[in-house]
């Protein structure tokens, strides 16, 4: 009785993997590395793992945990309240929407995809920024985030594969 | 399951759909509204801030161990490369700075005498404390740091955050273990700042290029590069003279600084309050509104 009740427990507790890695990204983000200009240009982590679970396993990263996770990033990174939330939900919206797309095709497709939508995102995160700080500034650095957010895309998928794999079964 | 098959749900259906519809919308609206909150309400996200960032405190120094490891390997590995040159520089260095020593030395008796002499009213102390960097929050959009001290340390909001080359930041939210500093290049950062030789004032801007902007500077001030950047102290936040940078661009549209601090490689730091009042506090603001709107 006590063996099934644990099992169900750890079942339950195998299906918070998505939500979990979410929150993890989000840590890995803000870890300091002291690799020259690396912080400034960090890729951003997070957007793939919501991408990643909208498409491959939807049911297990509803929507109002994009809510937390996206809350815990901005008030964690110091940036505008609100900008993260908005952006997880745009990526989720997008991966829920286009999942028939992406699933059983090769992983270039979502790949693809994916670096549609970090320029997308990356566009409506500058836009927002600059309608509510009242400057228009661009960097390089938005630039080289962006190259690296998709070039970091395969890796990433990699490990949320096997935790998908292994952990959520 | 009841409300999936029950009279009520049936009752309730177009609802239902109609709000899965447009959850997205409903939420995106929501999260829109939380920027403009935040952007009203400052204190509130503040607290918020100092919040999340006190609960996760035990994480952020537990992972940023091993990451600043790593970095110290790399580093070395880095460094050996230029070992014999970096030696020759060094040298060179320890003799010129050996000769600064010496005049420095002769200066400070000089001042001490003449301070005597025109009984000149001693300025008030200074306090440190050195804090490890936790976390390097922000991104392409927000420059700021985390250090391991908050409130039960002595940590104040308004300390200026330095290296032994210069001013890093300052330090801009504190909870009870950890604080935010902000750092010179965020798009918030603003410091009254003057030219070291000609002492004319400017305001130094952040705009998350590691190099800051020179702004408002007087119309017929020259300015060249290679000139040293101080804090001015203009609006009592922070003491005059600490070193910031040195001029790299200077055109007619625009003037950045090279910080003297590289502020990617940045583990340890000092914490410095000079006991000054510039900067608004939270309870001061609170004073400062009009009684009926409390």
């Amino acid at each position: 009785m006590a063996g099934m009740f644990l099992g169900r427990w750890l079942a339950g507790l195998r299906r918070l993997t998505p939500i979990a890695s979410c929150f993890v990204m989000v840590l890995l983000g803000v870890m300091p590395h002291g690799l020259p200009h690396f912080p400034t240009i960090a890729p951003d982590l997070t957007m793939m793992a919501v991408f990643y679970w909208a498409i491959y396993r939807p049911d297990l990263l509803p929507k109002w945990s994009l809510i937390l996770v996206g809350l815990f990033q901005d008030l964690l990174s110091g940036n505008l309240i609100g900008l993260n939330v908005a952006i997880l939900l745009i990526v989720h919206y997008v991966g829920l929407s286009q999942r028939r797309t992406f699933i059983g095709k090769p992983f270039v497709v979502a790949w693809l995809g994916f670096m549609v939508l970090a320029l997308g995102t990356g566009v409506f995160y500058w836009l927002t920024l600059a309608a509510m700080s009242g400057t228009i500034t661009f960097t390089h650095a938005v630039l080289f985030q962006y190259v690296l957010t998709f070039a970091s895309f395969p890796l990433m998928s990699w490990l949320l594969v096997r935790a998908h794999r292994y952990v959520v079964g | 399951m009841a409300l999936r098959s029950g009279p009520l749900a049936r009752l309730l259906l177009p609802g239902r759909t109609l709000v899965q519809r447009f959850a997205y919308l409903f939420l995106l609206l929501g999260a829109v509204g939380l920027m403009v909150v935040g952007k009203a309400d400052v204190v509130l996200v503040e607290r918020l801030r100092v919040t999340v960032i006190d609960a996760t405190a035990p994480i952020l120094d537990f992972l940023s161990h091993p990451a600043a490891k790593a970095a110290d390997a790399i580093e070395d590995v880095r460094q050996l490369w230029d070992l014999r040159q970096e030696m020759t520089r060094l040298q060179q260095e320890n003799e010129r700075l050996l000769r600064w020593q010496q005049s420095a030395r002769q200066l400070e008796a000089e001042n001490v005498r003449l301070r005597e002499l025109l009984n000149v009213v001693a300025e008030p102390g200074q306090r440190f404390m050195t804090v490890r960097i936790i976390a390097d929050t922000g991104g392409a959009f927000a420059r700021s740091l985390l250090v391991n001290a908050g409130l039960r340390d002595g940590v104040r909001k308004g300390q200026v955050a330095m290296t032994a080359q210069g001013m890093v930041g300052r330090v801009a939210e504190v909870g009870e273990r950890q604080a935010r500093v902000l750092l010179i290049t965020d798009l918030n950062s603003r410091i009254p700042v003057m030219i070291e030789s000609s002492r004319e004032r400017a305001m130094l801007t952040g705009d998350n290029n590691l190099r800051p902007r020179l702004q408002y500077l007087g119309t017929n001030v020259r300015i060249e590069v290679g000139d040293r950047i101080v804090t001015s102290g203009h609006g009592g936040a922070f003491p005059p003279g600490l070193s910031i940078g040195v001029v790299t661009t200077a055109t007619d549209w625009e003037a950045r600084v090279q910080p003297f601090v590289d502020l990617n490689r940045l583990e340890y730091l000092r914490l410095v309050d000079f006991q000054l009042d510039g900067i608004i506090l939270e309870t001061d603001r609170s004073l400062a509104r009009p009684p009926g709107r409390r």
